[in-house]
């Protein structure tokens, strides 16, 4: 028998050959064939996926060696006169916060508005979209009210205050994590 | 035969009498400078979720000695990516438009801290155990470490780490009565011989802007008008200034507490008729959030500590007399 008719039977689960599939893992045109084979039968016995993909194999390969530097680039602010206009003059004159603080704050009112419209319906089950930075960076917390405090007046929060008290919780929680980066 | 029948009666002898074979079971110190070591020297790429209160947060972190230099890329892997790049001592913070960097600190999070601290030189607070035994993890063998605290004010931790790399592959964070509330769990570890190269293309992404303090004045001490009675021992001041705090655009006075693992940060708003939280309590697992308000201020502690201790710590915030 030739390679291929072996490979046949092979696909056929007819004959297991340790040093042929040793053989199927070097060769690469008898690997391809293999693959076609298999395919062929899928066709035969009307097993074939809606969309086929020939080439799995290949593309998590080619996805190892695409893998994506800084996914998420900045906008080459290094080179942009502007930024250090905004950002590093406010940041050096005021004592630090503005820069980073720019920075965050954007996520944090996402997340804000996110799990506040969640608390307004009293599921406090999960978040539905996390938009948080990091699990635990800033991380939303629900509120539960002391009302132990007799100054404290007992009533219910408008959502506008709950959506308010949750956006506030969550300057404190981002100071908080800003303040661990530059305090080393 | 004889081979098999020697490693079963060693098996068994390890069952009844575990400090006899002492090859086999390292003491705490030596398991976590190991994992320290290899944290800071391998090249691999540690995929792993952190959980908190039923949120999953994915994440992916590669790690590689480029040219002697440790580069280390951290990067979420839901929704919108966050990323973090360490390239020796300078770390980049990627998490909006701007990018920006800073000198001498680490990526953000509980695992990068833990790996960095030095838990024999914080052992007035913390003691580190080894829990005989191996635990299967990601499909590894594993040892276990238990970072134990001394008091009940803050929390504990249980470190999974693998034989065969001395890499991390789980941590919890857990009260005094056990309950878990943040664990971090690797699901997938490879090693490389060298850092991958995509870790190489990474490194020569040119460093965003490197921010720093006008001077180390503004960064501490400020004396503050106010104080806190009370804290946990081992809570050394490393900050105490009054600033902006960002989204609320009202200026507080700031102090920052850290145990050398976690931090407490205290604030204190003396126009809490500008705004101010209700008194209450928030924990998002890993942080706890306490509230105190009197008539004339608004105190907020937040940090990595269990809900009882950010309260004593709110409950003893006094002005500070001496000033």
């Amino acid at each position: 028998m030739n390679d291929k008719e072996l490979l046949s039977s092979l696909v056929d689960n007819e004959d297991i050959d340790a040093s042929l599939l040793d053989q199927l893992a070097q060769d690469e045109a008898l690997s391809s064939s293999w693959q076609s084979y298999h395919l062929i039968g899928d066709v035969m016995r009307g097993e074939t996926p809606a969309q086929i993909n020939l080439d799995l194999t290949d593309a998590i390969s080619a996805a190892i060696v695409d893998e994506p530097a800084l996914v998420m680039p900045a906008k080459e602010s290094a080179n942009d006169p502007s930024f250090y206009q905004k950002f590093v003059q406010p940041w050096l004159k005021s004592g630090g916060q503005l820069a980073i603080a720019a920075s965050v704050t954007f996520m944090v009112i996402t997340g804000v508005q996110q799990f506040g419209a969640n608390e307004a319906q009293n599921d406090f089950s999960e978040p539905a979209l996390n938009v948080m930075p990091l699990s635990g960076m800033a991380a939303p917390v629900s509120l539960s009210l002391d009302n132990q405090e007799p100054r404290q007046v007992k009533r219910e929060l408008t959502e506008e205050e709950k959506v308010a008290q949750l956006r506030r919780i969550n300057a404190f929680v981002l100071d908080h994590q800003l303040q661990k980066r530059i305090q080393e | 035969m004889i081979k098999r029948s020697l490693l079963v009666i060693g098996l068994v002898c390890n069952l009844f009498a575990p400090a006899a074979f002492s090859e086999e079971k390292l003491d705490a110190g030596t398991l976590l400078e190991g994992m320290n070591t290899a944290f800071r020297t391998l090249n691999y790429e540690l995929s792993y979720v952190a959980i908190e209160k039923g949120r999953i947060t994915p994440m992916r972190y590669s790690h590689g000695l480029i040219d002697g230099k440790p580069v280390g890329h951290l990067l979420s892997l839901n929704g919108s990516p966050q990323e973090y790049l360490q390239r020796g001592d300078i770390t980049s913070f990627y998490e909006s438009e701007q990018a920006y960097s800073l000198k001498s600190v680490r990526i953000p999070g509980l695992l990068f801290s833990l790996i960095e601290t030095d838990v024999k030189h914080a052992e007035s607070t913390y003691n580190a155990v080894s829990v005989g035994g191996k635990s299967r993890i990601t499909g590894r063998l594993s040892q276990v470490v238990r970072i134990v605290p001394n008091d009940k004010y803050r929390f504990g931790y249980l470190i999974w780490i693998d034989v065969a790399s001395k890499l991390p592959l789980r941590v919890d964070m857990v009260t005094e009565s056990g309950e878990v509330m943040y664990q971090i769990m690797a699901v997938s570890l490879y090693q490389y011989p060298s850092a991958p190269p995509w870790l190489d293309e990474i490194n020569s992404s040119p460093v965003p802007p490197v921010l720093m303090m006008q001077s180390d004045d503004e960064k501490k001490q400020l004396p503050s008008d106010w104080k806190a009675a009370w804290i946990p021992v081992g809570f050394d001041m490393i900050a105490s200034n009054k600033h902006l705090v960002a989204g609320i655009q009202q200026e507080v006075s700031y102090m920052q507490f850290s145990d050398g693992l976690v931090d407490v940060s205290i604030y204190v708003n003396d126009e809490p008729n500008k705004g101010s939280l209700v008194q209450g309590l928030g924990i998002s697992g890993l942080i706890s959030l306490q509230s105190k308000i009197t008539e004339d201020v608004e105190i907020v502690v937040v940090g990595e500590v269990p809900a009882a201790t950010a309260k004593k710590i709110a409950d003893s915030v006094v002005k500070n007399i001496g000033n």
